[in-house]
C-alpha cells in the first residue's frame, strides 16, 4: 500500500466533514472517488495531502505520516487541484519547477531550469514548450505542466480532483492515455470527479462517500452508470422529456463569423471545443469585450460598451467562472443576488430582494458567497439574474464541477425561464448537457460557426465531426 | 414562510437582519477597545492627558485625520489607493494662504478656488486611473511628488503666514463652537454623510462590490469605472477641506504640511478593518483608527519622547495587525 488512511475524523466549527474514514491507494492502481457536493472528498484529499491534519485517526504514506503539505509531497503525494492555480505570467518551465529552481548563490540556473523541466514534460507528452508563457496555454495543456510538476517531484500518488472539469471529450481522452501511462509506471492515483461514464472508463476501483462516511466500494467491473447515478442522487436525467417548443417570435438576431436568431421560449446550445470560441461569442454579445458581431434586438441594431448597456437591453450571463466572475466571494449572499437589480439612489432592502430566491433554493442568508458549496454559489449567481427578469440569460458552462442534484437545479431553473418566453443561450463543453437542454446547437470552431445541430442529432461524435 | 414556494426545501429558521452588510464590526470593536486601553494607559502614565487643553486638542487633530482618512477608506473599500493626500492637503493649504496673501484675493474666494483645486486634482487622478486604466498607486505617487513640487515653487520654499489677518477664517480651525473645536463639527458632518453614502447607497454598495470583485461587479452591471473617479473625487475634496482647516489652524502654510499624511490615513484606515485588497471597512472604523493614531502621538509626547513618536505609532500599526490577524487565524480553525 502506497497511501493508508485509517479511521480519520475531521471537523471544521460544527461541521464534521470526516466521520471515521478508511482508503487506501495501491501502486499503479486508479482509484475513483465519488460523492455530492459537501460528501467529504475534497476534505479527504486534502487530509491525505498534509493540507488538514486529521483529528482522530491516521494518514500514511509509506509508513510514514505527513505533517503538513511539503511533507506530504516530500513523501510522495501530490494533488492536482480542481481550479488551476499557477503563475500565469512565468513560462512553463518556471512552473514545472516553482520553489525548487536550480540556483546557485540565489542566481538560477536557466539551461538547468529548461533541461529539467524539459524532462519532466516528456513524460507527459503533449509537445509543450516549456518557454511558453504558462497562461498562453489551453486548459489541457496547463494540466498536464501540473501534472509533470508533480513527477518532478517525484510523486508516487496523484490526487486528481475534476481533473477533466476544463476539459474537452478530445482532451479527457488524451488525459486517460496519460493516466494509464503513469499508472503502468507504478503510480497510484485517486481520480474524483462527477462525471461518471469517466470514472467507469478510466478507474480500476469505486469508492463512494456520503455525509464524510465511505458508502460503497466495488471494484469498476461490477459498476454500471445506473449503480452510480443511484448511488449519488437516487434519480437520473437521462430521460428529458422534450422541451415546449419556442415562438416564432425572434428575440435576437446575429449576424457575421457566428450568425443565427433566438427566438422566444427557445434553449439554444454553444457547442465545439475549448478554444472555439463560445466565451468570447457570449462575452461579446454581453458587452464584457470588444466584438465584430452585429447584434439586433427586435431589428434594432444595439451597440453594447458595456456589460451595464447589455443588461439594459436584457441581457444576462452566468459566467464561466463562478468565483472570479461571478460572485462577490466576501460579501454576503443577500447583496450578491441584489447586485444586479439595484436602481435607486438609496440603497434597496436587499434582503427582500434576495428571500423569495433563497428560499426557492433552500439557501440561508447572512454568510458570506464564500462559504457555501459550488452548487449553492451557482444559485446565488442564477438568482441575482432572475431577480432582474431578463429576457436573453446566457449561460457559460453552467454546470461545470456542480454534483447532479445541483446540476439538475441549474437545468430545471433554464428550463423553466425557456417557458416563460425568455431565450436561453447555453455554452457548455458536455454534450450530454446540451442534448438534455436544448432544442438545437451550434457548433463552433476558431472563433466561426461551422454548423447546426438538432435536439435529436446532438451527441459527442456529431458535434467533434462539426467542430474539426 | 407564507411566501414560501412549494419547492422550498430548507427555510432559513431564523430571518437573517434586514438590512446586511459586507462586514461584521468585530475589527471595529477590537481597535475600540485598543483606543480605550491606550488611553487609560497615558492617563496613568502622565495625567495631563486628561487636561482640557489637551483633550480638545486631541479631539481637533483625531477631526482633521478622520477628515482626510476617511477619504482614503473610501478609495481603498473600492480597490484602489490614493498617495496624494498629504500633498493635496499641502496644496489647498498653501493655495489658500498664497491666494490671499500674495495675490490679494478674499478669503472666501481663496477657500473656494482651493477646492475647487481639489476637486480638479481628483477628477484628473480618477480620469487617469478608470479610462486610461492606469494602476492607482503609480498615478497618486506621481501627484503626491509633482504637487508637492508646486508647493514649493509657489512658496518658493518659505512658509506664509496670514500675519494676524481673517480671525474669522482662522476660527474655523482654532475656535471652539460648544466646547469643541470648530474641526470636530467638519469632521462630525463628513463622518455622517460618508456613513450615509457608504452604508445606504448604491454607489457605497457599488463601492463594496468593486473592491471585492471588480470583475463580478462590472460584469453584474457596476458602472466600475464612474465610480472610482467619484471615490478619488471624494478623497481629494475632504483633503482639500482639510488642508483649508489646517492652514486656518496654524494659522500658516508651509511647503512642508502635510507630509507622510497620506501614510497616516492608510494606517487608519486600516487599523479600522480596512483591507487594503478592497471591499472590507467602514466609516466609524476609520475614526476609530484615526482616533488610535493621534493618542498614540499624543501618548509619546506626553511621555516625554517625542523622537520615538514615529516608531510608536509604526509599531502600533503592526501590532494591530498582528493580533488581528492571530485572531483571525484562530477563529478559522
Amino acid at each position: 500500500m502506497s497511501l493508508v488512511v485509517r479511521g480519520v475524523e475531521k471537523s471544521f466549527g460544527g461541521v464534521r466533514a470526516l466521520r471515521g474514514v478508511d482508503f487506501e491507494v495501491s501502486p499503479g492502481e486508479i482509484v475513483g472517488l465519488v460523492g455530492g457536493n459537501g460528501a467529504g472528498k475534497s476534505t479527504l484529499m486534502k487530509t491525505a495531502s498534509g493540507i488538514h491534519l486529521p483529528d482522530r485517526g491516521t494518514v500514511e504514506i509509506f509508513g510514514q505520516r505527513p505533517s503538513n503539505p511539503a511533507s506530504a509531497i516530500a513523501l510522495g503525494v501530490s494533488l492536482v487541484r480542481q481550479e488551476l492555480i499557477q503563475a500565469g505570467d512565468l513560462d512553463v518551465a518556471s512552473n514545472v519547477l516553482l520553489g525548487r529552481e536550480p540556483h546557485r548563490f540565489g542566481i538560477v540556473n536557466r539551461s538547468e531550469l529548461y533541461r529539467r523541466a524539459s524532462a519532466a514534460l516528456e513524460r507527459v507528452g503533449g509537445g509543450i514548450d516549456p518557454r511558453a508563457t504558462l497562461g498562453s496555454l489551453p486548459p489541457a495543456q496547463r494540466q498536464r505542466v501540473e501534472i509533470a510538476r508533480a513527477l518532478s517531484l517525484d510523486a508516487k500518488i496523484l490526487l486528481l480532483d475534476e481533473p477533466t472539469a476544463a476539459l474537452t471529450e478530445g482532451d479527457a481522452a488524451r488525459l486517460f492515455e496519460l493516466l494509464r501511462t503513469l499508472g503502468k509506471q507504478g503510480i497510484g492515483m485517486v481520480y474524483i470527479s462527477h462525471r461518471l461514464r469517466e470514472v467507469l472508463e478510466i478507474t480500476d476501483r469505486i469508492v463512494g462517500m456520503r455525509d464524510g462516511k465511505i458508502s460503497a466500494a466495488l471494484p469498476t467491473k461490477d459498476a454500471t452508470l445506473d449503480l452510480l447515478f443511484e448511488f449519488l442522487s437516487g434519480a437520473t436525467e437521462v430521460d428529458v422529456p422534450d422541451p415546449p417548443p419556442p415562438s416564432d417570435a425572434v428575440l435576437l438576431s446575429v449576424r457575421g463569423r457566428v450568425s443565427f436568431d433566438l427566438h422566444a421560449g427557445e434553449i439554444l446550445g454553444l457547442a465545439g471545443l475549448v478554444g472555439a470560441g463560445r466565451t468570447s461569442t457570449l462575452r461579446g454579445l454581453f458587452g464584457a469585450k470588444s466584438t465584430d458581431l452585429e447584434i439586433s434586438i427586435g431589428g434594432k441594431r444595439q451597440h453594447f460598451r458595456s456589460p451595464r448597456d447589455a443588461i439594459r437591453a436584457g441581457f444576462a450571463l452566468v459566467p464561466e467562472e463562478r468565483a472570479s466572475q461571478g460572485l462577490l466571494l466576501d460579501m454576503q449572499i443577500e447583496p450578491n443576488i441584489a447586485l444586479a437589480k439595484l436602481r435607486n439612489v438609496l440603497l434597496e432592502d436587499e434582503h427582500a430582494i434576495a428571500l423569495p430566491y433563497m428560499q426557492r433554493f433552500g439557501i440561508r442568508g447572512g454568510g458570506a458567497a464564500r462559504t457555501l458549496s459550488g452548487g449553492n454559489q451557482q444559485k446565488v449567481v442564477l438568482s441575482k439574474w432572475m431577480a432582474i427578469s431578463p429576457s436573453i440569460l446566457l449561460l457559460d458552462e453552467p454546470t461545470r464541477g456542480l454534483d447532479i442534484a445541483a446540476k439538475r437545479d441549474v437545468h430545471d431553473v433554464v428550463r423553466a425561464l425557456a417557458a416563460q418566453g425568455k431565450g436561453v443561450i447555453v455554452s457548455s463543453s458536455e454534450a450530454d448537457e446540451v442534448r438534455a437542454l436544448c432544442h438545437r446547437t451550434l457548433v463552433l470552431g476558431q472563433g466561426q460557426l461551422r454548423g447546426e445541430l438538432p435536439r435529436k442529432d446532438i451527441t459527442d461524435s456529431n458535434i467533434l465531426r462539426m467542430a474539426t | 414562510m407564507t411566501t414560501a414556494s412549494p419547492d422550498t426545501l430548507t427555510a432559513p429558521k431564523a430571518p437573517p437582519p434586514r438590512r446586511s452588510v459586507s462586514i461584521t464590526m468585530k475589527k471595529e470593536l477590537t481597535m475600540f477597545l485598543v483606543m480605550i486601553a491606550l488611553s487609560i494607559i497615558t492617563a496613568l502614565l502622565n495625567p495631563a492627558f486628561l487636561g482640557g487643553d489637551n483633550l480638545r486638542n486631541n479631539v481637533r487633530h483625531i477631526s482633521l485625520i478622520s477628515l482626510f482618512a476617511l477619504g482614503e477608506a473610501i478609495v481603498i473599500i473600492a480597490g484602489g489607493i490614493d498617495l496624494s493626500i498629504g500633498s493635496v492637503i499641502c496644496v489647498t493649504a498653501i493655495a489658500t494662504s498664497y491666494l490671499t496673501m500674495v495675490q490679494g484675493l478674499g478669503i472666501g474666494l481663496a477657500v473656494v478656488l482651493a477646492l475647487v483645486l481639489a476637486l480638479i486634482i481628483g477628477l484628473g487622478q480618477g480620469a487617469l486611473c478608470a479610462w486610461l486604466g492606469l494602476q492607482p498607486f503609480v498615478v497618486t505617487l506621481g501627484s503626491m511628488l509633482a504637487l508637492r513640487g508646486v508647493a514649493e515653487v509657489l512658496t518658493g520654499g518659505a512658509d506664509i503666514g496670514f500675519q494676524g489677518r481673517f480671525p474669522g477664517f482662522r476660527f474655523l480651525g482654532e475656535g471652539t463652537a460648544l466646547g469643541l473645536p470648530m474641526p470636530f463639527w467638519f469632521a462630525l458632518v463628513a463622518v455622517l454623510l460618508t456613513t450615509f453614502l457608504m452604508h445606504r447607497t448604491l454607489f457605497g454598495r457599488y463601492c463594496y462590490a468593486i473592491g471585492s470583485n471588480t470583475e463580478a461587479a462590472r460584469l453584474s452591471g457596476v458602472p466600475v469605472q464612474a465610480v472610482r473617479v467619484v471615490t478619488f473625487v471624494i478623497a481629494a475634496a475632504l483633503s482639500g477641506i482639510a488642508g483649508v482647516l489646517y492652514v486656518a489652524y496654524l494659522p500658516t502654510s508651509t511647503p512642508s504640511l502635510g507630509s507622510a499624511y497620506e501614510l497616516h490615513a492608510v494606517a487608519a484606515a486600516v487599523l479600522g478593518g480596512c483591507s487594503l485588497q478592497g471591499g472590507r471597512g467602514s466609516v466609524i472604523g476609520v475614526v476609530i483608527g484615526a482616533s488610535v493614531m493621534q493618542i498614540t502621538f499624543n501618548a509619546v509626547n506626553l511621555v516625554g519622547h517625542s523622537l520615538w513618536q514615529n516608531v510608536v505609532a509604526g509599531s502600533v500599526i503592526l501590532v494591530a495587525v498582528v493580533v488581528d490577524r492571530l485572531f483571525e487565524k484562530r477563529a478559522t480553525h
